[in-house]
């Protein structure tokens, strides 16, 4: 979504979100912890493309989010917006939280800008600018299956279970026997930075 | 670490917990007060005061926290005698048989009391007894930084003003238990 961004942000880390809302209250969402994906949809009341989010976000149940996936409006705070224009545009039920530290925290370029954090690993996985909410709710989906297909392919005993030691080292073992690789096999000695990411194909067993 | 401040209550918020602080709307003669919702997972929109709504859907290693205002007609009642809120809580405080909703495995703490003025009682859920080792230090690194600031409007010992000092918030409302 949009132009590269610049290569020195720190696009990974995903710090609680916190500030007031619209309505003088305050409000701290924490992205970390759990098993679902948090959206935050970096808005401003006034700029002209997020007219048509804060106009999607009146319906958030046909947003097309999928369903593990909490969505958080964060807006500058009071003293950059006013606080009765972002609350005229927050009409849903969605939460929205006005916090200049969050922008600076995630490094907003500018709005609308989206930042898709994965709760189990406290993780930026995805972020970017929109002109549509559709172009959204495709990258939610696509780092949704991404990170999905990540776990499956994770889900060896000795990564689930946590084993360690001889333990771990019989276990995967048994996973590369499983799968005809056995001592000796050229593939677990690579010759080049090929041969190791698997540009050089060749069939085991 | 981020904090949480509004309506004369300000929560440092360490690392896992969420939350918000807030007034409900006004309904009726009823006169709302601040109440402050603090968690380890991800509270829904509409919570009841004292976690109605959401200690259903804590872990095991889960906590929820309520600080519940009270209005000043309560101050210098024997109930709010207790000074200042407590910072640190022991393992013994939280049982089983102090849950608002008394779901299976769960256990709760309650204490009223008056700080700065103002009268307010805070409950503590823990999302498991048997868990309770490991998460009452964690209720305490919660509760020892949290800070409570008078209020002006608000007069001393049971005088008190008819109206709060705080605007409700006009997006408030919704579920109060």
């Amino acid at each position: 979504m949009g132009p590269p961004l610049p290569g020195e942000r720190n696009s990974t880390s995903a710090p609680t979100v916190a500030g007031l809302t619209p309505g003088g209250d305050a409000l701290a969402i924490a992205v970390s912890g759990g098993d679902h994906l948090t959206l935050l949809a970096f808005l401003s009341s006034g700029c002209a493309t997020c007219a048509g989010f804060w106009k999607a976000f009146e319906r958030p149940d046909r947003l097309g989010l999928p369903g593990n996936t909490r969505l958080i409006v964060v807006t500058k705070g009071p003293g950059m917006e006013i606080p009765d224009e972002v609350g005229f545009q927050a009409r849903s039920g969605v939460p929205v939280v006005m916090s200049t530290e969050a922008w600076e925290d995630y490094e907003v370029p500018g709005s609308p800008f989206f930042v898709l954090v994965e709760a189990s690993s406290g993780r930026r996985i995805g972020e970017g600018v929109a002109n549509h909410f559709d172009q959204v709710v495709e990258l939610v989906r696509r780092a949704e299956s991404d990170a999905s297909a990540l776990s499956l392919g994770s889900r060896s005993r000795s990564f689930s279970e946590g084993l360690d030691g001889p333990a771990r080292e019989l276990d995967n073992d048994r996973e590369l026997m499983a799968a005809g690789i056995y001592p000796g096999d050229p593939s677990l000695y690579p010759s080049s930075q090929g041969e190791l990411h698997g540009s050089t194909v060749r069939k085991a067993g | 670490m981020a904090t949480l401040s509004a309506h004369g209550i300000a929560a440092p918020l360490p690392a896992g917990f969420e939350g918000r602080i807030f007034v409900r709307s006004r309904i009726g003669d009823e006169v709302p007060y601040p109440v402050a919702q603090l968690a380890t997972f991800a509270l829904p929109a509409e919570v009841g005061d004292f976690g109605g709504g959401a200690v259903n859907l804590m872990g095991s290693r889960d906590i929820f926290a309520t600080l519940f205002e009270y209005g000043p007609e309560s101050l210098g009642r024997r109930l709010f005698a207790r000074q200042g809120m407590p910072r640190s809580l022991g393992v013994t405080d939280f049982r089983p048989y102090v849950l608002r909703r008394g779901l299976t495995g769960q256990s709760g703490t309650q204490w009223f009391f008056t700080e700065s003025l103002r009268p307010f009682t805070l409950y503590v859920v823990l999302g498991s007894h048997t868990q309770r080792n490991v998460l009452v230090p964690r209720v305490n690194s919660l509760i020892s930084s949290l800070t409570i600031s008078p209020l002006s409007g608000l007069t001393a010992m049971g005088s008190a003003a008819a109206e709060p000092a705080y605007p409700p918030s006009p997006a408030g409302g919704g579920r109060w238990n």
